[in-house]
């Protein structure tokens, strides 16, 4: 079991306090938002029946970055937004921000690609790559239409989301409920966000600098 | 009892093994013929690496085709079909009768023509044997001539200059990745290895390979010869499809399938790099003698077999390779001169990215760059998505013009994820081959 893997049950147990205060020493003030009712509650809650999935509503997204943060910490150990598996875009001139992440697809492209079996479906019902199987090669990577295959090349294997094992740490930091993880149907949860503010009259990137 | 037939165990053979297992949890009859004990030619350059042990290479093992009870008849070759009475002859004159057929008989790699192309320590890197003898050959300070400069070489370079191999790499056209680049993007790639220590020759033919005591002396039909240890012969492949000309099977260069990887003859299937079958962005009829397309054909193939009516999209032109942390990946009709070309070079990085498009739609790209750069990395399955679905991004085309970088939000908002969320092969979620169960 490789670190990563091993983190996450500490960091699920330890959890979201210790990742404030760490997080603090990296980042803005601003985004140290206090624990949110029930988060502690919903570590605990046992995960099983229907499938869970990340719900995403740009909508209350503030762009705080969070879950960025606390995904790259909960996949690699580090505060590191560009090795997180979700990724927030910003709209509009930084005025409004929509969280993406893999939608965890039935066809699961990336699992029928490879080509050593190295991606399976957790417990949790997510697709997860198997580190020692993994050879690299990033077939997933393109052979995932939605963009959330990642390769990581420090350790020259393919990472994504894996919902954390049935506790999402996006879901837990998000101060909004932006991302709640629960049951709901695999829906385009950014694509009409989007759509609607490509059309804005001053133009899809009217004021980013 | 219906008894499917499967001729090679490559990735399309697997690929339907497992599909037609997780379809019918063994309710078939499944034989499969396969003159060699499968393995997964794509995870050979990490074997050459020496990254992974030679049991990694081997998936569709022979307690795995047990376990999904498959009569794998390794070592036997298929000699030809006799359609008309649903038989396959094998050589030495055994015969197989099917309900339905799969020929995924793949394709063989091509030697230049050139004196001395047989001799020893020339060899091809397609067959896991091969494998073996250039990676017996390969250490600190060889020196090795890489005859071709196409995906399959580069596939392998990492591995050989990483072992410290002084490197030459010869390329008949006039620029290297001819099949997947343009000539920009291939100039970056050249430049970038010369840089590091490979040395690069385009537009250079092969005339001959002599020996001069232990090492091969190579002579060009331009520039100066070239003393090396190894010739690795990269230059080209072709389907292995001499073997079904008289079965009635309707060929071009390959055998020709439907969208359903069907032939002309009902009950026979072709999967892999020997159907020629659906492009994606085109329509057309076209061998793509790519990995993802064999997987899919050998799932869509199954699962007519198996008697769901399943046509697929087509098949999409797409590699990705990195060549010394330098990511280089191409989509679609990457080189369509009718096309739309909106292009980006960050010479500095490098970085290059190409969008084509038709109207408001993407139907192909390149990208390039380093691996470590997250506008690299991050963009190819979007990329994918977008000349796959063929979704309209028509509002994002003049941000797209003036930075083809930046394709994440057309992307989000294209809607291609709503459109791609529904799909599946087979009509309900995929599943790992590891749980795959047959009922005894």
């Amino acid at each position: 079991m490789t670190l990563r893997k091993a983190k996450k049950w500490e960091f699920r147990l330890t959890g979201v306090g210790r990742l404030c205060e760490n997080a603090r020493v990296f980042i803005l003030p601003k985004m140290c938002f206090p624990l949110r009712d029930g988060v502690r509650e919903a570590l605990s809650k046992n995960c099983g029946g229907a499938m869970k999935i990340l719900k995403i509503i740009p909508e209350k997204c503030t762009g705080c970055m969070r879950c960025e943060l606390a995904c790259s910490y909960e996949q690699t150990g580090t505060f590191q937004p560009s090795k997180a598996v979700i990724r927030v875009s910003s709209f509009e001139g930084h005025t409004s921000y929509a969280p993406y992440t893999c939608p965890q697809c039935d066809e699961a492209w990336c699992l029928t690609a490879c080509p050593v079996e190295a991606i399976g479906i957790s417990p949790a019902g997510a697709k997860d790559v198997a580190d020692d199987i993994c050879v690299g090669c990033k077939l997933c990577t393109i052979a995932c239409p939605y963009g959330t295959m990642f390769y990581d090349i420090d350790t020259h294997k393919a990472f994504k989301c894996d919902l954390c094992g049935g506790n999402p740490a996006c879901a837990s930091v998000c101060p909004t409920d932006a991302i709640v993880y629960g049951e709901a149907d695999k829906t385009d949860w950014v694509g009409p966000f989007a759509a609607e503010r490509a059309k804005s009259p001053a133009g899809p990137l009217a004021g980013v600098i | 009892m219906a008894r499917h037939v499967i001729v090679g165990g490559g990735t399309a053979g697997w690929n339907a093994i497992t599909t037609l297992r997780e379809l019918d949890q063994g309710d078939s009859e499944i034989v499969l013929v396969a003159d060699e004990t499968p393995y997964s030619r794509m995870v050979l350059p990490y074997y050459l690496a020496r990254d992974i042990a030679e049991s990694h290479v081997y998936i569709a093992s022979p307690p795995k085709l047990a376990a999904l009870n498959v009569d794998a008849r390794f070592g036997a070759r298929a000699a030809r079909i006799d359609a008309s009475a649903s038989k396959l002859i094998l050589e030495g004159g055994d015969e197989i009768e099917y309900d339905n057929l799969l020929i995924a008989t793949g394709s063989s790699p091509v030697k230049a023509p050139v004196p001395g192309a047989d001799g020893e320590n020339v060899h091809s890197f397609w067959t896991f044997p091969q494998a073996r003898a250039v990676a017996s050959c390969v250490g600190e300070g060889a020196r090795v001539a890489m005859i071709g400069a196409g995906f399959i070489a580069f596939t392998i370079l990492n591995a050989l200059v990483n072992q410290g191999v002084k490197l030459t790499v010869v390329e008949l056209e006039s620029r290297i990745l001819p099949r997947m680049i343009d000539d920009t993007g291939a100039g970056i790639v050249q430049d970038w290895l010369n840089e590091r220590g490979v040395e690069v020759r385009t537009s250079t033919q092969l005339a001959s390979i002599e020996d001069k005591g232990d090492a091969k002396l190579l002579k060009f039909r331009e520039g100066s010869d070239l003393e090396v240890d190894l010739v690795i012969m990269a230059t080209g492949i072709k389907p292995n499809i001499d073997w079904v000309a008289g079965s009635g099977l309707e060929t071009n260069q390959g055998i020709l399938v439907d969208a359903h990887c069907r032939t002309n003859v009902a009950n026979i299937y072709a999967a892999g790099d020997i159907a020629e079958g659906p492009d994606a962005v085109t329509g057309d009829k076209v061998v793509h003698a790519i990995e993802p397309t064999a997987m899919q054909h050998g799932r869509v193939a199954a699962a007519n077999m198996a008697g769901q009516e399943v046509a697929y999209k087509g098949s999409l032109l797409m590699n990705i390779v990195d060549v010394l942390d330098l990511e280089i990946a191409s989509f679609g009709a990457w080189d369509d001169p009718d096309a739309e070309v909106f292009e980006a070079v960050r010479a500095e990085r490098p970085a290059y990215r190409k969008l084509l498009f038709h109207g408001g739609r993407l139907t192909g790209a390149i990208i390039l760059g380093k691996t470590r750069e997250i506008w690299t990395t991050n963009d190819v399955g979007m990329l994918k998505g977008l000349v796959y679905t063929g979704a309209d991004i028509s509002e994002w085309k003049e941000h797209l013009r003036g930075n083809p970088f930046d394709v994440k939000r057309a992307f989000l908002a294209s809607g291609a994820a709503g459109d791609l969320l529904p799909e599946t092969v087979l009509g309900r979620p995929s599943i790992s081959a590891h749980e795959i169960a047959v009922s005894s």
